[in-house]
C-alpha cells in the first residue's frame, strides 16, 4: 500500500513536472518564431535568450524528477 | 554547398555562441568542489560529483541540440530541435538520477541534489554572463 502510494506521488511529480516544462517551452517556442518573423535579424540573439530561460525553465521540474527518482530508487 | 534541409544549416552571418565555456568552466568548479569535499568525506565528494554530471550531460546534450540549427530561415527547426533537445534532456536527466540511486553504494543524497543545484545555479549564471 506504502509502496504504491510513493510510485502515485514519483508519478505526479514527474508528471506535472512535465506538463509545466511542456507549457513553458510551447510558449516560449511560440514566441521564438513570432519574434523571428518579425524581426529576421534578431533571430540568433532570440535563440541565445531562450536557452537561457530554457536551462531557467526546466530547473525546478529536474529537481522534482531527481525526488521522484529518490522516492523510487532509494527512500 | 549546404542544402536547407542539411541537419547543420545555419542563417547568414549565425555564429554559434560560446556556450562551450561554460560547460567547461562548470566542469571545473565541479571537480575542484568535489576534490575538496572529497578530500575529508569521501562519500559526500563523490556524490556531490555525481549530481553535478547528473545536470552536466544532459546540459550539453541540450546545448547541442539547440544550437544544431540557427538564423530566420530555420526558426522552425531551431523550435522542433529546442523540443527534441528538452525531451532528450528530461530522460537523460530522469535516466541519470534513476542508475545512481540503483548502482551506487554510500551515497549521500543531499550531496547529490547540492551538487547538482549547484550546477543548475553555475549554468544560469554563466549563460546570463555571455548574453548580458
Amino acid at each position: 500500500m506504502e509502496q504504491g502510494l510513493i510510485y502515485i506521488a514519483a508519478a505526479l511529480m514527474i508528471g506535472l513536472g512535465a506538463l509545466g516544462t511542456a507549457i513553458g517551452f510551447g510558449s516560449l517556442g511560440g514566441k521564438l518564431l513570432e519574434g523571428s518573423a518579425r524581426q529576421p535579424e534578431m533571430a540568433p540573439m532570440l535563440q541565445g535568450k531562450m536557452f537561457l530561460i530554457a536551462g531557467l525553465l526546466d530547473a525546478v521540474p529536474m529537481i522534482g524528477v531527481g525526488m521522484a527518482m529518490y522516492l523510487m530508487f532509494a527512500a | 554547398m549546404t542544402a536547407p534541409d542539411d541537419q547543420t544549416h545555419r542563417g547568414a552571418g549565425a555564429v554559434r555562441p560560446p556556450v562551450h565555456r561554460v560547460f567547461v568552466a562548470q566542469f571545473a568548479l565541479l571537480l575542484v568542489i568535489s576534490g575538496a569535499v572529497a578530500f575529508y568525506r569521501q562519500e559526500v565528494g563523490v556524490s556531490l560529483l555525481l549530481g553535478g554530471f547528473i545536470h552536466l550531460l544532459p546540459a550539453v546534450y541540450f546545448a547541442r541540440q539547440v544550437f544544431k540549427f540557427s538564423g530566420a530561415r530555420a526558426a522552425h527547426r531551431v523550435a522542433q530541435s529546442f523540443y527534441r533537445g528538452e525531451l532528450g534532456k528530461y530522460v537523460l536527466t530522469a535516466l541519470g538520477f534513476a542508475l545512481v540511486f540503483t548502482m551506487v553504494e554510500n551515497l549521500n543524497p543531499l550531496a547529490l541534489f547540492t551538487g547538482y543545484g549547484l550546477m543548475l545555479v553555475c549554468h544560469a549564471v554563466g549563460v546570463a554572463w555571455l548574453y548580458h
